[in-house]
């Protein structure tokens, strides 16, 4: 029972097909990470890669009547919860892998109180009542570093600016106690201070509680400064995954490269900033070969009709290309 | 302090001061009917027929007049203020509990019963509630029950598609996804946190169906298929009357006042409600 060895979360192959009246793809295709108890694993790619997708498969709750997860597992603490009933999933959402979302405004119920929303996981989660459960609540938002938590119950949302309404969401994440928190874009929607502040606090309670968190954006300046490894994803495919620094100083992967070109920067001066040719393929365009090969600068033929196998390097980079074959 | 006492003012300004107290005078009315009554409504005197209203040269121990077996007409006007808001409000309880359900339960569930719900609901808002009545009253005979069953089948439906599309718009909303997330199941969400929010949406739903109820059942009375005689009703006594239009409008006339002013007043009320309670138009 070596704890530090052991993913919490680990996710294999994972598919999820979307369909509709325009046809059927693979929103998430073969998608296979892992997940340690106190690291941050970024999930980074454009807006439609899947990050989001991703997410909500870990929790069996993408939209019920488009989507459907066709294969693949995600073993949490040793279980796969692809095979879990209905009933046995509810007890792992909240307790066990909660989440946070992009928009703090739309986030938290308008009509009631943030105590009641607060007051709502702990019931569930915890079985408080009474006393208990005020104290435990205000014990939440002090965590959340909430000013006055005890007014902070009795206030609705629309009385908090956004960054206190999303310490507010995290509050009610964190009120079952989880192992993982899946952060979907949690700072996209707040301003530069604000964010800082926010990425500061989860820090801090990861450090606390050893959380491991899966923390979706398209931010590398939030990438590098939250990030243990990040994972880049490209239409519905993990491309590459790499320590942090490592994929900073050395990307293995083409898109990985122009992504990170796209990047503006200060120190750089530049005429244009760079935009990586063409568009990401449509989820319903039939696939054959790497997906990226269209707009790779450096596509072979054989990119053009195989898939490339995801392969380990030695400086700990995994990579599905090509390029590194041999 | 200026600020705050002119906008008081203008708020004071825009309440529907009359209706309002239209609609708190008919809650009282129905109330205390059998007190505020100053003659017995069903009490017959035939040496008071067709006594004109205060008025039009009668006088003041009949304001109203009297209709053709002189019964005080003002005291059935009260009385006939009980059944028409009983009427409205037992259908509305009614036919609002049964449409709010199934419209909760086919916009959050929606597929097949969404389906076949909600085509119900075409079907029930597409059929002639009069013409039921009349079956209903001529098979199992006119009676209050019958009023109200008849209103209630048609009024859930109007309930249960506001709901359900109240419902459709609520439930993408991102603090649904994070009850889910927090492990709440699904009556659980559409208890706590999809009804408080449509509640504003029900209340006004609620008044302006009370002007249509109490004209519904007045027209069924009228056609002798709603609450049968001698229990007095507005619809009623527009029809007994009648027959008299000539000689003593005021037995068809003042009940049918009665009518006219409540409708009007709820239906004002209900539209006031709605815009105070858009969270839109409301300031903070």
């Amino acid at each position: 029972m070596t704890q530090q060895a052991q993913p919490i979360l680990q996710v294999r192959n994972l598919v999820t097909r979307i369909g509709g009246k325009r046809g059927f793809g693979n929103a998430v295709d073969d998608v296979s990470f892992d997940l340690m108890p106190g690291e941050t694993l970024g999930l980074v790619g454009e807006s439609g890669s899947g990050k989001s997708m991703t997410c909500l498969s870990v929790l069996r709750l993408t939209p019920p009547a488009a989507t459907h997860i066709t294969g693949g597992q995600v073993i949490f603490d040793g279980e796969d919860l692809l095979r879990k009933t209905g009933a046995e999933m509810r007890g792992y959402r909240g307790r066990r892998i909660s989440m946070i979302l992009q928009d703090p405004m739309r986030a938290l119920n308008p009509v009631l109180t943030v105590g009641e929303q607060i007051f709502e996981s702990l019931r569930l989660h915890r079985g408080l009542r009474g006393a208990a459960l005020r104290e435990a609540a205000c014990e939440l938002l002090e965590r959340v570093r909430i000013p006055d938590p005890a007014a902070g119950l009795s206030a609705y949302p629309h009385h908090f600016s956004g960054g206190m309404r999303q310490r507010v969401v995290g509050a009610i994440a964190l009120a079952g106690n989880p192992d993982i928190l899946i952060a979907d874009e949690p700072t996209t929607a707040l301003d530069v201070t604000v964010q800082a502040a926010f990425l500061d606090l989860l820090k801090s309670i990861q450090r606390q509680d050893r959380l491991g968190i899966l923390f979706v954006t398209h931010d590398f300046a939030v990438v590098s400064r939250m990030c243990d490894r990040v994972a880049v994803m490209y239409a519905g495919r993990i491309v590459e995954t790499a320590p942090t620094d490592m994929l900073f100083d050395r990307p293995r992967h083409p898109y990985t490269e122009s992504l990170l070109r796209s990047v503006p920067d200060v120190d750089r001066r530049e005429e244009r900033l760079y935009a990586i040719p063409g568009q990401p393929p449509s989820v319903f365009a039939p696939r054959t070969g790497c997906p990226f090969a269209p707009r790779c600068p450096r596509a072979m033929d054989r990119c053009r009709q195989e898939t490339p196998p995801t392969r380990r390097l030695d400086d700990g980079h995994e990579v599905s290309c090509w390029l590194h074959e041999e | 302090m200026t600020m705050t006492s002119t906008r008081r003012f203008a708020r004071l300004r825009r309440l529907p001061l009359l209706p309002l107290a239209m609609v708190a005078a008919t809650v009282l009315v129905a109330l205390f009917a059998d007190v505020l009554a100053p003659h017995d409504p069903l009490g017959i005197n035939p040496a008071a027929r067709q006594m004109p209203p205060v008025f039009a040269g009668g006088s003041w121990e009949h304001p109203l007049g009297t209709d053709r077996l002189g019964r005080d007409v003002f005291s059935r006007i009260v009385l006939g203020t009980q059944i028409s808001l009983g009427v409205a409000v037992a259908t509305i309880l009614l036919g609002g509990l049964i449409g709010t359900v199934l419209g909760l339960v086919a916009g959050y569930r929606g597929g097949w019963i969404d389906a076949l719900v909600m085509r119900s609901a075409d079907g029930f808002l597409a059929f002639p509630s009069i013409l039921l009545a009349l079956v209903l009253a001529v098979t199992v005979g006119p009676s209050f029950t019958v009023v109200v069953v008849v209103l209630a089948l048609v009024l859930w439906a109007r309930f249960a598609r506001l709901v359900r599309g109240e419902v459709l718009a609520i439930k993408e909303r991102d603090y649904i996804l994070l009850a889910r997330v927090a492990g709440a199941g699904g009556a659980y969400i559409v208890w706590r946190h999809i009804l408080p929010n449509i509640l504003n949406t029900l209340v006004v739903l609620c008044t302006l169906q009370v002007g249509w109820a109490i004209i519904v059942e007045a027209s069924l009375t009228f056609l002798g298929a709603g609450v049968p005689p001698p229990t007095p009703t507005w619809g009623g006594m527009v029809a007994e009357g009648l027959d008299y239009i000539e000689s003593a409008w005021w037995i068809s006339v003042m009940p049918g006042l009665a009518i006219l002013l409540v409708v009007f007043s709820y239906n004002t009320v209900g539209d006031w409600l709605r815009d105070v309670l858009d969270p839109q138009l409301r300031n903070v």
